[in-house]
């Protein structure tokens, strides 16, 4: 038998339609970290573990479901948005999410935690769909229409919405360079 | 305001993900995840097994009630103008000749 680990995602996906266990731990093991960042970017750091099982969970319950069509990482990311959205919405309606777009993020001090909160919050002030939209496009390095397949919307909204996310977080965090690199 | 292209560069490298291994105890984690769904999946499936057998058994009770009463109506209609032709001391007097038939078959079995 070949070794399951040199495959590529779409065979993999294929064997896990199958009921292959072996094969969807491969493709966990492969997507966990940008499936997990994107759901962090997108919801904190508190909720992300939760939304990338239950995602990871959708993908193997519907793996049938996968086409073929697109990359499989895509795939996953629409699961993800919409887990992410269904969580949203039921939180929603037990308390409001969004934070007082009057304050600014604190930037006195710059160690990676406190950077990596100063990041959480300015993307929290961000409408939800913007935020998907930049995290994907900047971040995660989809092209404009993987993303706007992945979040389910047209082309050009897509666009606006990484504009309009991207001016935001940069009035937000400033516009300085302070990544290690 | 537009940004530019220098200025997105610089803020995709602030939001970046760090690069990492693989989180082994979070592919361990959607393993467990897995078993656990799997575990309440067979548990709905044998539940709504049973709850299928107890609804075939109230049916097949349910027949078998409808079927003896049909049977019971059937000899009700067979019996019916057999009491309405016979007057009652005929009736009456056909009991006391079953009784005394059944009596002395018991004596005969005793005997």
């Amino acid at each position: 038998m070949a070794d399951l680990s040199q495959q590529a995602d779409e065979a993999l996906a294929a064997a896990a339609a199958r009921g292959q266990g072996a094969a969807f731990e491969i493709l966990v093991r492969r997507h966990e970290r940008v499936v997990r960042g994107f759901l962090t970017r997108l919801a904190g750091a508190g909720r992300a573990d939760d939304l990338a099982q239950e995602t990871f969970l959708t993908a193997w319950t519907k793996a049938s479901a996968f086409s073929g069509e697109g990359r499989y990482k895509g795939w996953l990311m629409r699961i993800a948005w919409r887990s992410f959205l269904m969580d949203s919405r039921g939180r929603s309606r037990r308390l409001p999410e969004h934070k007082g777009a009057g304050e600014t993020p604190e930037q006195a001090d710059r160690s990676d935690a406190e950077r990596d909160l100063i990041v959480e919050d300015a993307l929290a002030r961000l409408k939800p769909e913007d935020r998907a939209a930049v995290v994907l496009c900047l971040v995660l390095g989809h092209s404009h229409g993987e993303a706007a397949q992945i979040l389910d919307m047209p082309l050009g909204t897509l666009k606006t919405r990484v504009a309009r996310g991207s001016a935001k977080l940069l009035e937000l965090l400033g516009d300085e360079d302070d990544s290690d690199d | 305001m537009i940004p530019t292209t220098d200025q997105l560069d610089r803020l995709a490298r602030r939001l970046a993900l760090p690069e990492r291994a693989p989180d082994e105890a979070f592919v361990a984690r959607i393993r467990l995840a897995r078993s656990a769904a799997e575990l309440v999946g067979e548990a709905e499936r044998s539940r709504r097994e049973q709850l299928v057998i107890e609804i075939s058994g109230g049916g097949a009770l349910l027949l078998a009630a409808s079927q003896l009463g049909q049977i019971g109506e059937q000899a009700a209609h067979l019996l019916a103008p057999l009491a309405t032709s016979l007057g009652g001391l005929a009736l009456f007097g056909l009991a006391a000749a079953m009784m005394l038939f059944t009596l002395a078959g018991d004596r005969e079995s005793l005997a």
